[in-house]
């Protein structure tokens, strides 16, 4: 009878070892740099109903998140947590939560998906961004 | 001589219940991001049931966009998660599975999680999309990784006696 031979483990935790390893280096060398000074950007906010509402502020803020939050009539809520930062489920009063409404709230940078989160998303002069309510079975 | 079907009832039911095992784990623990049993699921499908897998999982996809919608991430799975039992009838063909060799196959295939569902983006909005869909996933990639490899080593020799023994029977 032939006795089946039990594969070597060594090969698949080297390929694991490299894979790891390219990972971390893919992220950290394309890891956005925040860029300091003041920055002119503007912000659309795509209701369910396809209203819209429209801020042109200017900000010395790194971070979208921060730069909201100083929008006086602005208002944006969410879970937040430290490795993920707020992840949005109202804007203005209106909710588009994934577990209650089967929706969120989508970010884009210049009418395309934003790569980070509102948290995460550093700004540059002259960006818009666009928060739109996203169905599930319409999203990314 | 009567020719013996495909699938006999006592197959469908059975992948059925399998589908269902597959689909109920992916829920119960969707609230940890990242941390998942249906790779481990799908290597064991693979390796005790064969190709039966291939019903088994397709079942699931669709049940996953039946629940939560044919979104464009549901067409990345069509052909992400069949990656994985094409790995195992590729490597473990003529080789006896271990629990580390799996743990490690599992792990992999979770970090090249969003590298292979970034394959959808690339052809549908170009290379920028795919890498910006990739990129900022990648410590996400790496959780799944980590998961996977740890719940493989822990779960994988239980739960292939098991499946081994219930196929038996």
């Amino acid at each position: 009878m032939n006795k089946l031979k039990r594969f070597s483990p060594f090969l698949g935790g080297c390929a694991a070892v490299v894979i790891l390893a390219l990972l971390l280096a893919v992220y950290t060398l394309t890891k956005p740099v925040p860029i300091t000074g003041s920055k002119n950007i503007s912000i659309d906010v795509v209701y369910e109903n396809n209203e819209t509402d429209h801020y042109q502020i200017s900000t010395e803020a790194q971070f979208l998140l921060d730069a909201l939050n100083a929008i006086p009539d602005f208002k944006i809520d969410g879970t937040a947590s430290q490795e993920f930062g707020l992840m949005v489920t109202s804007i203005n009063g209106r909710r588009a939560d994934y577990k209650k409404d089967g929706a969120y709230w989508s970010l884009l940078c210049d009418e395309e998906p934003c790569s980070y989160g509102v948290s995460q998303q550093t700004i540059r002069d002259g960006e818009h961004y666009t928060f739109q309510y996203t169905l599930v079975s319409e999203g990314y | 001589m009567k020719k013996r079907p495909l699938f006999t009832t006592m197959d469908l039911v059975l992948d059925a219940m399998l589908s269902a095992i597959l689909f109920v784990s992916q829920i119960s623990l969707s609230w940890l991001p990242n941390v998942e049993l249906v790779s481990l699921l799908l290597i064991l499908y693979t390796l005790v049931f064969g190709k039966h897998v291939w019903l088994i999982l397709y079942a699931f996809v669709l049940l996953e966009g039946l629940v939560y919608g044919f979104g464009l991430w549901w067409f990345t799975y069509l052909y992400v998660w069949p990656i994985l039992p094409a790995a195992v009838f590729l490597i473990y063909k003529n080789k006896m599975p271990g629990a580390v060799s799996i743990s490690l196959l599992s792990g992999i295939f979770g970090m090249l999680f969003g590298l292979f569902c970034s394959g959808f983006y690339f052809v549908s909005g170009g290379p920028g999309a795919a890498l910006a869909w990739w990129i900022p996933g990648i410590p996400f990639d790496i959780i799944h990784g980590a998961g996977n490899f740890l719940l493989s080593l822990i779960l994988f020799d239980p739960l292939y006696r098991l499946l081994s023994s219930l196929k038996r029977r």
